[in-house]
């Protein structure tokens, strides 16, 4: 056991590779909410009259509201008038061209490996890429625009497609769903926006990155993408955060409306700063991500690698409302040190034949907490649904936990629904068995997990594979169970 | 405060309370609809709906004599909450009242449970029960609680003890019988101590009534090298709650957990268990089985815990269903905790209906469709019934089984 007590220790003691600040100058308000700062984001952003009612309703419902505790995570309190809720890099005249980025944003891209002239040139990706809750580059945009696709900042949508956004706005997660919903509401900053119109399959993977970067910044997020009749989409999104010492909040709000024979991936590989090996610092990733199929035969699928954050509440859910439409969630969560993850689905049957799929896999090292939450809900109406849940959890270390909380709750004699879950630590016979053969044992452990987490990484666009697979390999290096 | 005392429960009703541990559940109450553990069973509304505890007296009765499933030398029978029959003790098994039990022998636990602390603020009939070091009980302590709300409604508080001394065996089978069609309200809660490679095994059976609301507590604390199986079955109630904690304190335990509930009507079944491994080397098997029809809610809940030095716990699941109308509802929550990673554990659950391809195999076979449906059901339910070990209760169930599948 030294030799693996040893590794465990190289694991642990492992820091955060891309834990750097930038200095970019930041246009911020005052820390605190009020009524005033919500006018203040809006004002700023010149945002239409509508939208500031919106927010000052979302704020006002969030007053009244609690904070969640039925998680299982533990933090200390948020101290919601201490945070600054807007901050933007210093406003540049239009681009045009990625010269007229700020170079020293440039460079931060390229220490993340996402030089946006590389993902321009080679790989044929358009990035909208958030630094600081502000999108300052867009790529792509006119070949996008050729086919009628829209995708542009959410401010950028705000004035340019006033009637979308009002009309999808809220439509799947309502601004008073709950307590971090109507957080973001009040106060996002920025996001992105997407809108692929009838019949039309998007050509390239839309990918999104996003990174906090201004000290004491909250990051609220807010992403819309509608799916018109049998059209298609691949959306991407991932983020790096730096290196931090004071809790940073990251509230973000994803919605999803799928309709008609629509099809829509959502891929997210999530590496935010989890905290030093002594549980201090890291980001606090309070997201609501829900989908809705509300056309007939229409599918969404999510993916996620959650590798980061200190703490993370995440259930990204899908509403299965159209007759044979389907949802399907694949997600790998590793949490390290005192990292804590509560995360999950939800797949809510309501139309006839309809399917979801759920593949949840769990890595726990460290003094970590992992738990897998989920519900499957299928209404009287929805006969003949479908489920298939299966929750593993794989255990490194003796004083990391794994949980699962699976709900179920049926309400028809016609679906079929099952769930079943393992844990288990790493097979002393798989790592002998690759030792024998001359595999090392740190490459057997990174072995072993790939292939445990193979059916989810499958699932990621070839982008993202790569990526995600980097993150495994680096956070699973030198864990011996 | 006085009228939580009146609003839920028992002072008319004759029960007394014991003052501090009263004062403790009356800062709790009764959980309401937000609470998660009692999320799928509203059963404090559904008290507050039907039952008028003013309108209960307290007279004492006389053994009503209810039908047994079998005879047996240590037969007891609580009549609304009073024991009214019971046996002497013996060389083997000794009988006391369940205010005697020795304070080294409180094995109370810190439940949180609003039940529980309800039983425990009030003073309640019932027995400790003891079996010798090393002996077996040859024939099983067999428990009727009747509750009779034939005349006016009914409430009824019992608590009772069983300790299973090192190395010795027994069987104990409780049964809750129901009488009359106004509604009642029972709180029970069974204490079992098995000791040190001591064997016991357990039934529950709620198997008659129409109007009764039910919460009981199962506390079972396992010693080393000990075995424990409980069998729960229920096919009965307007809305029955059964709680069952199993808490293995000590290495080398084996635990078994096996369940059926087969609800038509509007009946509502919740079954909340807990296994807590807190040692290393012990073993847990639950299966949980539910058939539902018309218009009937089952929920099941089962947390398994597993500690953080509980190192080579061998933990299984399963909770299998049937909805057999569109009217039936079920929610199933199997919750795993794990702390430690040198563990196997899993979890299964799943719902849906028969087996299409069985079903026409046995209709090409020449049987009626319903025939084949109940023969598929029978299938189904004889893993849990194949459990019981007492001839005539397995008797008794599978001719119950038979008469609700066989009919329609």
């Amino acid at each position: 056991m030294a030799k693996d007590d040893q590794i465990l220790e190289e694991f642990t003691s492992k820091e955060y590779e891309h834990g750097w600040t930038v200095d970019i100058e930041s246009d911020q308000a005052p820390p605190g909410l009020n009524e005033e700062i919500v006018r203040f984001i809006s004002h700023k952003k010149n945002e239409p009259e509508w939208l500031l009612e919106w927010r000052l309703k979302a704020f006002r419902d969030w007053q009244k509201m609690k904070e969640p505790n039925w998680a299982n995570i533990k933090y200390p309190p948020v101290n919601y008038q201490d945070i600054i809720y807007y901050s933007a890099p210093k406003k540049k005249e239009t681009l045009d061209s990625l010269d007229q980025v700020d170079p020293e944003m440039l460079k931060t891209f390229e220490r993340l490996g996402i030089s946006l002239e590389e993902q321009k040139r080679l790989t044929g990706v358009a990035v909208d890429a958030v630094m600081d809750s502000v999108s300052v580059a867009t790529t792509f945009k006119d070949k996008l625009g050729e086919l009628g696709i829209i995708f542009c900042s959410f401010s950028e949508a705000v004035h340019e497609h006033p009637d979308l956004v009002k009309k999808y706005l809220g439509s799947v997660v309502p601004a008073n769903d709950n307590y971090f919903a109507a957080l973001n509401s009040a106060v996002f900053s920025d996001g992105s926006f997407c809108y692929v119109p009838k019949g039309v399959k998007c050509p390239m993977e839309l990918s999104t990155y996003f990174r906090i970067n201004a000290a004491n910044t909250g990051q609220f997020e807010r992403t819309l993408i509608v799916a018109e009749d049998s059209s298609y989409v691949s959306y991407l999104e991932g983020c790096t955060a730096p290196m931090r010492d004071e809790n940073q909040l990251h509230a973000a709000v994803v919605e999803i409306y799928a309709k008609q024979d629509a099809e829509v991936k959502y891929s997210t590989v999530q590496n935010w700063y989890p905290g030093d090996k002594n549980g201090k610092g890291g980001i606090y990733n309070f997201v609501t991500k829900r989908a809705i199929c509300a056309g007939d035969d229409s599918k969404v699928s999510w993916t996620q690698v959650e590798t980061g954050s200190a703490v993370t509440w995440k259930y990204p859910s899908c509403i299965l409302k159209g007759d044979r439409s389907q949802g399907e969630f694949y997600s790998v969560a590793v949490t390290n040190n005192y990292q804590q993850a509560d995360t999950g689905t939800k797949m809510v049957h309501l139309g006839k034949d309809t399917k979801s799929r759920i593949v949840s896999k769990g890595v726990s090292a460290g003094k970590s907490q992992n738990s897998y939450r989920g519900q499957v809900e299928v209404a009287a109406r929805a006969t003949n649904s479908r489920n298939f849940s299966q929750c593993d959890s794989l255990l490194m270390g003796s004083k990391c936990g794994a949980h699962t909380f699976p709900y179920i709750d049926i309400k028809n004699s016609s679906a079929q629904v099952e769930h079943e879950a393992t844990t288990s630590k790493i097979g002393e016979d798989q790592i002998f068995y690759c030792t024998q053969r001359g595999i090392d044992e740190e490459s057997a452990v990174a072995l072993i997990v790939n292939g445990y987490c193979k059916e989810v990484l499958n699932k990621l666009p070839m982008e993202f594979a790569v990526e995600a697979q980097k993150l495994l390999a680096l956070t699973l290096e030198g864990s011996v169970g | 405060m006085s009228e939580l005392i009146n609003k839920y429960f028992p002072t008319a009703s004759g029960a007394k309370t014991v003052n501090d541990h009263w004062e403790a559940f009356l800062n709790v109450g009764l959980p309401d609809r937000k609470s998660e553990e009692y999320k799928f069973t509203p059963i404090t509304n559904v008290i507050e709906r039907e039952m008028n505890f003013d309108s209960i007296t307290s007279d004492s009765g006389s053994d009503p004599g209810v039908e047994t499933l079998f005879s047996t030398p240590y037969h007891m029978v609580f009549l609304n909450g009073k024991l009214v029959k019971k046996f002497e003790g013996n060389d083997i098994i000794s009988v006391a009242a369940n205010s005697d039990i020795p304070a080294s022998e409180k094995f109370i636990p810190n439940w949180k449970d609003e039940f529980h602390l309800m039983n425990k603020g009030l003073e309640a009939d019932g027995v400790y029960l003891k079996i010798a070091k090393g002996n077996t009980l040859e024939q099983p302590v067999y428990i009727q609680y009747v509750v009779d709300s034939a005349d006016s409604q009914s409430a009824a508080v019992t608590r009772n003890y069983f300790h299973a001394e090192e190395n010795s065996e027994f069987q104990v089978v409780e049964e809750f019988i129901y009488l009359g069609e106004n509604a009642s309200f029972e709180n029970t809660e069974s204490h079992v101590v098995v000791g040190k490679a001591a064997r016991v095994r357990s039934y529950k059976l709620q198997l008659q009534g129409k109007n009764q609301l039910q919460v009981g507590n199962t506390f079972v604390q396992q010693e080393r090298d000990s075995y424990h199986k409980n069998i729960t079955i229920t096919m009965s109630g307007k809305m029955v709650r059964n709680n069952l904690q199993i808490f293995l304190n000590d290495e080398h335990c084996e635990s078994h957990l096996h369940g059926l509930y087969m609800l038509n009507g509007k009946n509502h079944v919740d079954n909340h268990t807990t296994v807590d491994h807190r040692f290393p080397n012990s073993y847990s098997n639950e299966m949980y089985k539910g058939i539902l029809t018309e218009y009937s809610t089952g929920v099941f809940n089962g947390k398994i815990y597993v500690r953080p030095d509980a190192q080579n716990t061998n933990a299984f699941q399963s909770n299998n269903n049937l909805l057999l109308s569109d009217t039936a509802t079920l929610h199933t929550k199997p919750q795993l905790e794990i702390w430690a990673d040198d563990v196997s554990c899993s979890h299964g659950c799943t719902s849906g209906q028969l087996d299409k391809e069985a079903l026409f195999y046995l209709r090409s076979r020449g049987l009626g469709q319903d025939e084949a449906k109940a023969l598929l059901l029978k299938a189904f339910v004889a893993d849990v019934l194949n459990e019981i070990d007492i001839e005539p209760i397995k008797e008794k169930v599978e001719s119950q089984v038979d008469s609700v599948l066989f009919t329609k």
